[in-house]
């Protein structure tokens, strides 16, 4: 028998837009202080912990393997391995399923992992034009030959790549990330008012979540010496239709209909959970968040790797004989309004289904458990920590109102899906 | 003769000479130990196949840790002194004249003899290795490098160099050993066996230059004049003239250095030399250092070590416990009511940590560490387990009790919660705690990360193993704790708010601020009373003297300067103006302050000041002894010295007594008595100690319970 997997505890940092509050702590720093308030809070002695796990998209290149800068930095012995993980959008998910793997293959029973991004901290990059030339400079052994190189130097080589963009670009389709979401309000014939009504609706939803406090719980400000900052702040009080309605399409400005306001925000964030076994818990005298019942990955078109959730889920719900109608809650990362349109309609659909995976439509999905508290078009998307923070939300969420069983699920850049089956 | 300490070897036509002290875990170099090194040198002098002489150690980390101050201590006359260091010159003078070159590797600390044997070889080799330190720490003790360091450093280093090394006792490392050529090449700790043998093989072939740094200008008296009267006005600035032992090696080395010839600057060096060991401000130097010593071991190791520390509050006194443990324990968790002030507080610490990162003491990376060791929180259900609290909130006796009594619902048996008050009782603090036995109070000087002296306070319920934990902890981030009865005010501030509150009741009578401050700091005191109670807040001062006022009654007589201060809101350096005014980076008397003292004022004689205020000192210091407070007198001594910077060389408050004599002392206190009133009255130990003709060194059955 497999031994029940548990999440013991979690806590994240509050989100903040790109190169807003949280521009000057770096992606270590900002993980360990969210990593060393979860241990010190859950009481467990840091000595009795496996590894540390961390995904992380953007790496830096002057932090490499970030996972173990952060275990240093957060008061783990150096005795104590880590590694960083990275599936795109699903890096937070994969750190808590390669934690999984280990306890299954019996490599330990207690892992931190987690997932951050610093997206203020992506670097503009030079051309490897420009690269090539400091280079051939360096070598450059006499005065005429320095000369005949420097000669050569054209303005365009100080052009930047902007590595977010580039980030952002889907390698395989060579298509930026919203215009995949494009694909997708073509192929599932949704109207850009659906989009930003949606949009609106998840503004509303996690604005009163603010107001009530209800994820106070699972926050702990980051406070530095650069910085003092308490609360997700991508959420708009007040937002309102026209204001949405009023934005231009960004990805596909003469036909698009994905703006600014109907996509996730680009941000800073980490989330960290503390992955055991529901035995060694209770040896450590831990109280349980929740249970990782199970999970899947799936891959699919890179085009309208938006879809990711259907696949990922379906394979998921096969895999543990679930059905829709079991899940009390629905933590869906919302990378694009388009994006969760697609999967709220394809879910329901029966030609889609008979398509992808020759069966009947999954089912409808009850709205009002989805995303119940506001998504990535509210509080931001920073890549790396989504994963862990849908998870983290969605147990949390499960314990607060009495439910059973959640669904957290988000698509990947590059065609893939991911699904956690989760239970309190 | 046996040889006991260091062993010849001879392989080819190279010697070795290894320092391995018996029964010790570092070399000193001891008079027995050059009379074995002399031996051996006329081994070698008589072997003529011999090409070279190596000399190293064989401890760990050390070289030779300088002199054998036990020695020095055992002295009994300057003729005794004297002999020994012209039989110590004979042995160096022959290592230096010795007929093969000879080559020193210097891994770990080279201190005062040790370096002076370093410099009367021909060449130096040293490791980088971070505990290579070379210094001439004799000024700390009372005296200078006597084995001709004063003649041998500037004649390799050049002037300025010899002199700030001499006269600062300063430590510099391997690599700036060999920017002042002091060392001929330095190379990582590991390499030592192939780039010995190779520096060894250059010797023999005649590949390495002997340096010399003494540069020609140096000939030139007019320029040597002119260095000597620079380092004399710099010694000016930092050292009280009544401190002998610098201007003396000045002196010797003004005297000597081009001057005469070898052998009789080092006659004059042993000279005055002999007087300075065998003064007293060179005795209770040494007395220091082995106090010092004494107090530093005065824990048992424990298997768990205190790593883990809760701190409460956001003043002063809670960052420098932050920063100190942040640096050197593994977690500091932060506990304040609002999150808020974490950020400054962060700040605050973040520019003590970058002074250490802009003057090389740590690197960026290090203290990026440091500061990730910081947590913070606003709930005490956030601290399951510590291993340390201190509480640094308001001295309010109520909100710290109700602080107990939140904190200690969520902790574990084994945490130990200490109050860093600077007065209230640590017997009423403890009585809301349940788990009393790990209470206690840790009272740090300010700035927490300058002063070597915390004050351990227990209670009646404090466990022998909470104090041991404590005080192993303290050690370990570099502090010295004495441990102290509850008592308001403790020692430290016990002693000087009376202190303090004369300076500013003369003040009130006559005299000036200048004037009082100038003749206390002439004394030897580091500041004047009156920049003391600045820098340290008159509203600190008030409060605490109304502590010692309500506790002591009678003998305490406030001043109503400070009170008026207070009521004005001139709170000292922090609020720009105190007794002096600090606008725009300029300290200037605050001349508001005469309106607030007696018209009919009188000319008060620095005599009678420096009394005054000593003596109210002294008193107060004898009661603490009459009461327990402390059971040694020389533990009053080491916190004046350590707490409030009290002079070390005059051996601290009660030392300087006894100087006095206890006779005179209680006569003056008499007379003040009538003039002034009843806090001048002697001590009842004052008057015992009189009737019997005793001192504080001698007088001990008469307090020692």
């Amino acid at each position: 028998m497999k031994e029940k997997i548990v999440i013991i505890n979690g806590l994240r940092s509050p989100i903040a837009k790109s190169n807003g509050l949280l521009k000057d702590v770096s992606a270590d720093n900002m993980a360990a202080i969210i990593s060393k308030e979860l241990v010190l809070r859950s009481g467990i002695s840091y000595d009795k912990f496996d590894e540390v796990i961390i995904g992380n998209v953007a790496q830096d290149a002057a932090c490499a393997n970030v996972a173990r800068v952060i275990s240093m930095k957060a008061g783990f012995s150096q005795y104590i391995p880590a590694y960083t993980v990275h599936r795109n959008c699903a890096s937070g998910m994969q750190a808590i399923s390669s934690a999984i793997e280990k306890i299954h293959s019996g490599q330990g029973k207690l892992y931190l992992v987690g997932g951050v991004e610093s997206m203020s901290s992506i670097p503009l990059l030079y051309s490897n034009k420009f690269k090539e030339f400091m280079t051939s400079l360096t070598y450059a052994k006499s005065t005429m030959q320095k000369l005949k190189i420097i000669s050569s130097f054209k303005p365009s080589y100080l052009k930047p790549i902007i590595a977010l963009i580039s980030g952002l670009t889907d390698p395989i389709s060579g298509k930026i990330m919203g215009i995949t979401a494009e694909n997708l309000a073509n192929e599932f014939k949704i109207s850009r008012e659906e989009q930003d009504e949606y949009s609106l609706l998840s503004h509303i939803k996690a604005q009163k979540a603010q107001e009530d406090n209800v994820l106070g719980d699972e926050v702990h400000p980051i406070i530095t010496k650069e910085t003092t900052f308490y609360k997700d702040d991508g959420i708009r009080y007040g937002q309102n239709i026209k204001a949405l309605n009023k934005l231009r399409p960004i990805f596909d400005r003469t036909c698009g209909s994905v703006t600014a306001g109907n996509s996730s925000q680009v941000s800073d964030g980490a989330c960290m959970l503390i992955v055991s076994t529901e035995s060694y818990a209770k040896e450590l005298g831990c109280e349980i968040l929740g249970y990782v019942k199970d999970y899947a990955y799936a891959g699919l078109d890179a085009s309208r790797m938006g879809l990711g959730p259907i696949y990922a889920t379906k394979k998921l719900f096969d895999k543990t004989k679930t059905k829709l109608e079991d899940i009390d809650l629905i933590e869906m990362n919302e990378a694009f309004s388009a994006q969760a349109i697609a999967n709220i309609k394809a879910f329901k659909s029966n030609k889609f289904c008979k398509i992808a995976f020759g069966t009947e439509a999954l089912g409808e999905i009850n709205e009002k458990i989805l995303n119940i508290n506001g998504g990535a078009i509210a509080l931001g998307h920073p890549v790396g920590m989504s994963g862990a923070r849908i998870v983290l939300t969605a147990l949390k969420q499960l314990k607060k109102n009495n439910k059973k069983r959640a669904l957290a699920t988000l698509c990947v850049g590059g065609g893939q899906g991911a699904s956690f089956l989760l239970e309190v | 003769m046996k040889n006991l300490n260091l062993k010849l070897s001879v392989k080819n036509d190279i010697a070795t000479i290894v320092f391995d002290m018996k029964d010790s875990k570092v070399n000193i170099l001891s008079f027995s130990v050059l009379e074995e090194l002399s031996i051996f040198l006329d081994e070698i002098n008589k072997n003529k196949d011999l090409k070279v002489l190596l000399l190293k150690s064989a401890k760990k980390n050390n070289f030779i840790a300088g002199a054998n101050i036990k020695e020095i201590q055992a002295f009994k006359s300057e003729k005794d002194v004297y002999d020994t260091l012209l039989q110590g010159h004979e042995v160096l003078n022959k290592l230096e004249n010795l007929k093969i070159p000879s080559i020193v590797y210097i891994n770990g600390f080279c201190l005062g003899g040790g370096l002076e044997l370093a410099l009367a070889c021909t060449y130096r080799i040293a490791s980088t290795n971070d505990k290579t330190i070379f210094s001439f720490p004799e000024i700390k003790l009372g005296f200078f490098p006597g084995l001709a360091g004063t003649q041998r450093a500037p004649k390799l280093l050049g002037l300025v160099n010899a002199l700030d090394l001499i006269l600062s006792a300063k430590k510099i490392d391997a690599k700036k050993a060999l920017r002042i050529k002091l060392v001929n090449e330095v190379f990582a700790q590991g390499q030592e066996e192939f780039k010995i043998k190779k520096f060894i093989e250059n010797v023999i072939d005649k590949k390495v230059k002997v340096a010399n740094k003494s540069s020609f200008i140096e000939y030139v008296p007019f320029i040597r004049n002119i260095i000597y009267k620079k380092a004399y006005q710099s010694l000016e600035k930092k050292v009280n003239k009544d401190f002998k032992a610098p201007y003396k090696a000045l002196e010797v080395i003004a005297a000597t250095y081009k001057k005469v010839s070898f052998k009789e600057a080092i006659k004059l060096e042993a000279k005055e030399f002999s007087k300075l060991a065998m003064s007293t401000q060179s005795k209770y130097l040494i007395n220091l250092f082995f106090t010092f010593e004494e107090l530093n071991k005065n824990y048992t190791k424990t298997e768990d070590k205190i790593e883990s520390s809760v701190i409460l509050g956001n003043g002063v006194m809670a960052k420098g416990i932050i920063f100190l443990f942040s640096k050197y324990l593994n977690e500091v968790r932060i506990k304040v009511r609002n999150l808020d002030q974490i950020q400054n507080i962060l700040k605050d610490i973040f520019k003590v940590y970058d002074y250490l990162i802009k003057s090389r003491r740590l690197t960026k990376t290090q203290v990026d560490f440091n500061m990730n060791k910081i947590s913070y929180t606003n709930n005490y259900e956030n601290i399951k387990s510590s291993d340390l609290i201190i509480e640094a909130i308001v001295e309010d006796l109520d909100i710290k009790k109700q602080t107990y009594i939140d904190l200690e619902r969520n902790l574990d048996k084994n945490t130990i919660i200490a109050s860093n008050t600077s007065s209230l009782s640590i017997e009423e603090l403890s009585k809301s705690i349940t788990n009393k036995k790990n209470f206690l109070g840790i009272h740090f000087f300010n700035p927490v990360n300058l002063m070597p002296l915390v004050e351990v306070i227990s209670s009646s319920h404090t466990s022998k193993e909470t104090i041991n934990r404590v005080f192993e902890v303290l050690i370990s981030t570099g502090k010295t704790p004495i441990l102290v009865k509850d008592c308001a005010g403790f020692i430290v501030n016990r002693l000087l708010l009376p202190y303090l509150n004369e300076a500013a009741l003369i003040l009130e009578e006559g005299s000036s601020i200048e004037e009082i401050d100038k003749t206390i700091k002439d004394f030897g005191m580091p500041m004047g009373p009156f920049t003391l109670v600045d820098t340290v807040g008159i509203d600190i001062a008030y409060k605490v003297s109304n502590i010692l006022a309500d506790a002591y009654g009678k003998r305490v007589k406030k001043s109503e300067l400070i009170s008026k201060l207070y009521e004005l809101k001139l709170l000292g350096k922090k609020s720009g103006e105190g007794f002096y005014s600090y606008e725009n980076k300029t300290i200037t008397v605050n001349p508001s302050i005469e309106a607030l003292v007696n018209e009919n004022r009188r000319d008060i004689k620095k005599e009678e000041i420096i009394q005054r205020s000593m003596f109210i000192m002294i008193n107060e210091a004898a009661r603490c002894l009459e009461e327990n407070i402390v059971e040694d007198a020389y533990i009053i001594d080491f916190a004046m010295i350590t707490g409030t910077g009290f002079p070390p060389y005059k051996g601290g408050i009660l030392e300087y007594a006894n100087t006095f004599g206890i006779n005179n002392i209680c006569k003056i206190l008499k007379t003040y008595q009538k003039e002034y009133g009843e806090r001048f009255r002697p001590c009842d130990l004052i008057v015992d100690l009189t009737k019997n003709k005793l001192d504080f060194n001698t007088g001990e059955k008469l307090w020692k319970r």
